[in-house]
Order: structure tokens, then C-alpha cells, then sequence
């Protein structure tokens, strides 16, 4: 319990540094994301996610 | 995981992230995107990091050979840990758009499981079994992680 205190404690204190920035660019039709997505979408479909994924 | 790892700029909605390598080959810039997949099933953010090109188009491609990698992976690392603080029910998809760079992945989970293991659940894909839970050693094609309920 102490352990996963330490860590969760590590971690929010390393995300500290990025900044923000409003001018997003919308990269969802980038053919590189599209790409990706399609190929992820594959796996997904075939294999699913195990349940420990999906319900916890 | 307090890795040495480059200054980024994240949108407000934590979903892009956008960084420069800095190397021998000059500064690269580099974007990493988490996008919302919805399936029937099940909804998860694809994880996509690749190189800008001049046209602003992502390249994943292409070699940086800027003696940083391990920088770099570590930037990334840090965008995932940044996106599920924010996100923390997400289940996020990460490929390597070549079988190198996967293992790159893999090596630095490795690498770095200690820590990485109490905080999210890891799953390796390999093809046709399915996803299994990580374990050094194996080679995987993609993984699957989820922050762990603290």
C-alpha cells in the first residue's frame, strides 16, 4: 500500500512541466493516425481486450 | 519514473502532445496523439508518435538517428502517464509502425517494469493468441495498458 502511495505520488509530481498550448491542430484525418487507427481497429476486432481491461 | 525527457506542449483536452528531439540531426519535431477508437465492444485512445515534416504531416518513418532515443521514449512514457492522470479509465493501444520500434517499446517497459507495474496494467498482443500480460522476455506486436485503481 505504501509502495503504490510512493509511486502514485511520483507520478503526479512528473507531469508538472508540459504547458499548454490552445492552437491545436486537428491531425484526425492525418493519413499516419488513420493508418494506425485502422490497424489497431484490426486487432481489436479479432482479439478484443482482456477483462481485466475492460471492467476494472 | 523521474526520466531525464524533453519539455512538451500539451493540448488542453491532454490528448496531443508536441515535443523537439534535439540531436546531431538538428531539432526534430515530434507529436504524440492519443485518439478515441469507439468499437462496439469496447472504446480505447490509439496511441500515435511519429516525426512533423515540413508540411506538418506525421511521419513515423523516418530515422532520426539523433542519439536520443532513449529520451524520446521517455517523453512519451510521460505523455501516457500525463493522459491517464487525466483519463484514468482509459485503456490505450500502442503500436510501433515497425517491428523495431515496437521492441523499442517493449524494451523500455522492460527496462523500466518496476516502476511501471504498480501503477498500470500492461498487456502484450501476440498474434493469435490475443493480448497476455507482459512479461519480460516475450516479444509482443502491440500493448495494451490501463492505469490501476489506486
Amino acid at each position: 500500500m505504501l509502495d503504490k502511495k510512493k509511486h502514485n505520488k511520483a507520478i503526479k509530481e512528473a507531469v508538472s512541466n508540459g504547458n499548454v498550448f490552445t492552437n491545436v491542430k486537428d491531425y484526425s484525418k492525418d493519413p499516419f493516425v488513420i493508418k494506425k487507427i485502422e490497424s489497431s481497429k484490426k486487432i481489436v476486432e479479432k482479439y478484443g481486450f482482456p477483462k481485466e481491461l475492460i471492467t476494472g | 519514473m523521474n526520466l531525464d525527457h524533453y519539455a512538451y506542449l500539451m493540448s488542453e483536452d491532454f490528448l496531443s502532445y508536441h515535443f523537439c528531439s534535439e540531436g546531431p540531426n538538428g531539432k526534430i519535431r515530434k507529436v504524440i496523439l492519443f485518439t478515441l477508437v469507439t468499437m462496439p465492444s469496447k472504446s480505447y485512445y490509439n496511441l500515435s508518435f511519429g516525426d512533423l515534416d515540413e508540411e506538418g504531416k506525421i511521419n513515423d518513418f523516418v530515422t532520426s538517428n539523433n542519439h536520443d532515443a532513449e529520451k524520446v521514449l521517455a517523453t512519451v512514457a510521460r505523455a501516457v502517464i500525463v493522459f491517464t492522470n487525466n483519463y484514468p479509465d482509459a485503456v490505450v493501444f500502442a503500436e510501433g509502425s515497425t517491428a523495431s520500434r515496437t521492441r523499442r517499446y517493449q524494451m523500455g517497459i522492460n527496462k523500466f517494469w518496476n516502476e511501471i507495474e504498480p501503477v498500470f496494467k500492461v498487456f502484450g498482443f501476440v498474434k493469435s493468441e490475443g493480448f497476455k500480460p507482459f512479461r519480460s522476455g516475450m516479444n509482443y506486436m502491440a500493448f495494451a495498458v490501463k492505469r490501476k485503481k489506486m
